[in-house]
């Protein structure tokens, strides 16, 4: 069992990471990774609201969807979950650290929309994991965006320092830089576990 | 308070709505989804089986549930020998290739169609090509996968989709041990 | 405003793949062929020409503060429908696909649409906003699907074009090539705007 888990960890981490690779999760890792400690804000956040999420909805199919044969409902039903985790997650925040809220703006609400929340939700049931897999899948699947994003926002500070062609300045030149990073990550794709 | 309740009450209206008007196009949908399942599996069992099954002489069997193999059917042909067809799910590069094995009595290959995979496109999609695929047909229990060039019973892999080559051999492995299983090694 | 104006801004203006930068996720995931790349642009346009008109159609019933939830709503409706009948008459294509037609419901353009026009406009307005911004992004899915698949596999629409002597550079099929060959996309049509602004000083 542990070794099961083991496993799902290290492979939503690095070899199936879902930035870099399942392409899940790319609004919020372009806009919002231009500094280290913002990144790291929002890679919390989304752990936290991933986390919950895939708990309540993998919740929400066992008894509910599945026994009423309802499984044609499930991207409303989980949507709905989702966008109600992020109001709260929303709200918490701007009581309990309004720097962190107004850091993070916009995207803040955008979690909503991050592919990478209900993408996380759906794999699970399609996976078939059970409770715990579906929960040590999320949150390492989060660790893994978190991962990314921090990672591209290191890079990125250097960036405002150098030279760029004024046509690649902006979106161009991150595109091209995360695929740089991605061709990192095709090293792990061998990885027998 | 008051507020809140009208709100969350129109919310849940929309919702119903939409629910209702999808449960209407489910209703319509699904038996042709379900369907289409059905005629796939059959369509995958036959192309891999040799010789014509006979009417009414399919049997299902559990497979053990330890390998990746999920279902197993056997059937008869005309000259009243038992072939089977097995459907296993190994995992490969990007998750789940579904395939189907046909065995005829001794346990040998003679045929391997994979009906679903999610493999990198251009590499492990090579994997459904006969070039690849067909090198599985005559094969014996314990195909294995190398590099260079194959004996008796390996296969060679796709260059630069080794696991994904490595995955369709399991299936096929993991299909033969779970009939030997069920058959008792053949003759 | 008049009708064409309407639908080709979101071709060209206002291209949501190029101009806008929405729609990320689907545009670097599904792009590895052509096919891939229409049939999404396609279930895509189809989801926002039904939720834009939907939503038009509801404006003025829809109170401000539940607006976004309710969009919510509706468009998943639209989106559970295109899946559903993907599954019963195209499922080769719903195979290939994949998670990507459900996340069809976490498609910024959409909701971006939705919020900016059709919760603003009438129903043959935005209905056709739907279809320019849903055929503006199928465009910008087959010109960087063609240019992956071309590149990667040789192929366009699975005919082999550049022969049996092409060695295909892989790496435009596989993720890190997704992200490059978007960035230099990109990259070009800013030269084209700045080279643009050059001419009209």
């Amino acid at each position: 069992m542990l070794k099961d888990l083991i496993v799902i960890s290290i492979s939503a981490i690095f070899i199936e990471n879902f930035v870099l690779v399942k392409f899940l999760g790319i609004c919020p890792f372009l806009g919002v990774s231009k500094k280290v400690e913002t990144s790291l804000a929002m890679g919390m956040a989304v752990t936290f609201v991933m986390a919950l999420a895939s708990v309540i909805t993998w919740i929400v199919d066992k008894l509910i969807l599945q026994p009423l044969s309802l499984e044609y409902l499930q991207t409303i039903a989980f949507i709905l979950v989702i966008a109600t985790l992020v109001q709260i997650v929303e709200m918490f925040l701007q009581k309990v650290s309004p720097a962190i809220y107004n850091a993070l703006g916009i995207y803040l609400p955008l979690i909503t929309t991050n592919c990478a929340v209900l993408g996380v939700a759906l794999l699970n049931i399609q996976k078939e994991f059970d409770l715990i897999r579906s929960l040590v899948f999320s949150v390492s699947a989060a660790i893994g965006f978190t991962l990314a994003i921090v990672l591209f926002a290191g890079v990125r500070e250097r960036l405002e320092f150098s030279e760029i062609p004024e046509f690649l300045e902006g979106f161009p030149i991150a595109l091209i830089t995360a695929g740089l990073i991605a061709i990192a990550f095709l090293g792990f794709s061998g990885l027998k576990l | 308070m008051r507020d809140y309740i009208k709100l969350g009450g129109i919310l849940l209206i929309i919702t119903f709505t939409v629910a209702l008007a999808l449960s209407v196009v489910n209703s319509v949908t699904k038996d042709k989804i379900a369907q289409l399942a059905l005629t796939a599996q059959s369509e995958a069992a036959k192309a891999v089986i040799e010789g014509e099954p006979q009417k009414n002489t399919e049997v299902s069997h559990n497979p053990s549930g330890k390998t990746s193999v999920d279902k197993i059917s056997e059937h008869k042909i005309e000259n009243g020998e038992k072939v089977y067809s097995v459907s296993c799910k190994p995992v490969g590069y990007a998750g789940e290739i579904a395939m189907t094995v046909g065995l005829d009595n001794n346990l040998t290959v003679t045929g391997v169609i994979i009906t679903g995979m999610n493999e990198t496109p251009g590499l492990g999609t090579k994997a459904k090509e006969p070039s690849f695929i067909e090198q599985f047909l005559s094969k014996k229990e314990g195909v294995s996968v190398i590099k260079d060039t194959p004996n008796a019973n390996q296969v060679k892999a796709i260059s630069g989709a080794t696991i994904t080559s490595k995955a369709v051999a399991k299936g096929v492995n993991d299909a033969i041990s779970e009939v030997k299983a069920i058959a008792g090694g053949g003759k | 405003m008049n009708p064409s104006k309407v639908f080709l801004n979101g071709i060209i203006d206002e291209n949501p793949t190029f101009i806008q930068l929405l729609g990320m996720c689907p545009t670097l995931a599904v792009t590895t062929s052509v096919v891939n790349g229409i049939g999404m642009g396609l279930s895509t346009t189809a989801v926002l020409v039904g939720s834009n008109l939907a939503i038009a159609m509801l404006r003025k019933f829809i109170p401000g503060k539940i607006r976004i939830a309710s969009y919510v709503v509706i468009i998943a409706g639209f989106v559970t429908l295109i899946d559903m009948l993907l599954k019963a008459y195209v499922p080769s294509l719903s195979k290939s696909l994949g998670i990507f037609i459900p996340l069809i419901v976490v498609n910024c353009i959409i909701l971006a649409r939705a919020e900016s026009f059709a919760s603003k406009n009438k129903v043959s307005h935005s209905s056709l906003d739907g279809l320019g911004m849903g055929l503006g992004f199928t465009g910008a899915l087959v010109i960087i699907s063609a240019i992956r698949e071309l590149l990667g596999n040789g192929t366009f629409l699975n005919f082999h074009i550049l022969g049996d002597g092409y060695q295909p550079a892989l790496l435009a099929i596989l993720p890190p090539g997704a992200f490059i060959i978007l960035g230099s996309i990109l990259g070009v049509i800013n030269l084209i705007k700045m080279n643009r602004g050059k001419n009209n000083a």
